[in-house]
């Protein structure tokens, strides 16, 4: 049930297509991060109640991140 | 993308957090070294326009940010802005057990949402043993009404306002009595805890729900800045230094209340001062 000041049913449309973002942990940090190719993400955003994380340049909304991959044993 | 990635960062490959473009080939920045410059510095500079010499402090302050919709047992549309309540819950929680957290401050600028997430968010924030001050920016509407006075003090920027209204329906409404029984029990949960946890009388804060003429098209009352510290909702009207330098002060007097001594956060640092006026004289 919800309580807000928003009309009802217009924040509830499925119409809008978005990147799909998921979540990773990093140095206790999670990152939101959208997928832009095979191998690389962008962080979207910061998830921590610690404002320093937030300078951080490394965790930037913007921030490339590379996963490298591997063959598994 | 490669499933074998582990997202936990515990062995295995680690996504590795470097600024560079996606199709340049993988090379590690080098970090200054023998008079080198900070490539990664560069690179931020040049693709953020940042540089990478923040100083790093460890903050005894921590901050929730409560933006957007509250959502709770629905994952709502990506169009949405929301706060998750299994993001703020294990937050709070580590900073429930975390020594070297003194206080917290909350940031509200929400339209409102889930109710049983907001409420729960609410009873999490006011159960916290750590000093709590929220402060309301922009807006702090409906069930943000709740999270915004769960804090041990509050404050309200000038020109952010807070609407209070009552609960609706949304979707197919079945006609029956129950019906009405079940929105007047989640309403009552919300009107209880409000006045519970503020100056406002239970009454009171009924009547400026039911309103009528205050909004165009609904019941319920705007209340702006001043307004809702007049009505006892919010404590004071404030912006981020006057909330940071009562959470300081809350932390204070909580640390000589918990017998840490004289507990000061200005204690080691007056001792600090001295030792170097010492070394300069």
């Amino acid at each position: 049930m919800y309580y807000s000041i928003l009309a009802d049913g217009l924040w509830l449309e499925e119409d809008y297509q978005d990147e799909e973002t998921f979540e990773i942990e990093n140095n206790g940090v999670t990152l939101e991060l959208k997928s832009d190719s095979t191998n690389s993400c962008e962080v979207v955003r910061i998830i921590s109640s610690n404002p320093q994380d937030y300078l951080n340049s490394d965790y930037q909304p913007g921030t490339k991140v590379e996963f490298k991959p591997f063959i598994s044993e | 993308m490669n499933k074998d990635i582990n997202l936990n960062n515990q062995g295995g490959p680690t996504p590795s957090l470097n600024p560079s473009q996606p199709n340049q080939p993988s090379q590690k920045p080098q970090k200054g070294k023998g008079g080198q410059p900070n490539m990664a510095a560069l690179k931020n500079l040049k693709q953020l326009g940042q540089t990478n010499n923040i100083p790093q402090v460890d903050s005894d302050i921590h901050a929730l940010t409560i933006v957007g919709q509250i959502e709770g047992h629905a994952v709502l549309p990506p169009k949405n802005k929301t706060t998750k309540y299994e993001h703020l819950i294990p937050q709070l929680i580590a900073i429930e057990q975390n020594p070297k957290i003194k206080g917290v401050l909350v940031v509200l600028n929400t339209v409102g949402g889930d109710i049983e997430a907001g409420l729960a968010i609410s009873e999490m924030l006011t159960s916290l043993s750590k000093p709590t001050v929220s402060l309301v920016l922009g807006g702090g509407h409906s069930i943000g009404v709740p999270i915004a006075v769960s804090a041990d003090h509050s404050f309200i920027a000038e020109t952010a306002t807070m609407i209070v209204h009552p609960i609706r329906l949304t979707g197919m409404v079945i006609g029956v009595p129950q019906t009405y029984d079940y929105l007047d029990k989640m309403q009552e949960r919300i009107v209880r805890f409000v006045s519970k946890h503020s100056n406002i009388q239970e009454q009171r804060f009924k009547d400026i729900m039911f309103e009528t003429g205050e909004l165009v098209r609904d019941v319920g009352t705007v209340l702006i800045g001043e307004d809702a510290v007049k009505e006892g909702i919010i404590k004071e009207v404030g912006g981020l230094g006057h909330a940071i330098s009562k959470l300081r002060s809350l932390i204070d007097q909580n640390q000589v209340e918990n017998g840490n001594g004289n507990g000061r956060e200005s204690a080691p640092r007056q001792s600090v001062i001295q030792a170097l006026e010492e070394g300069d004289n």
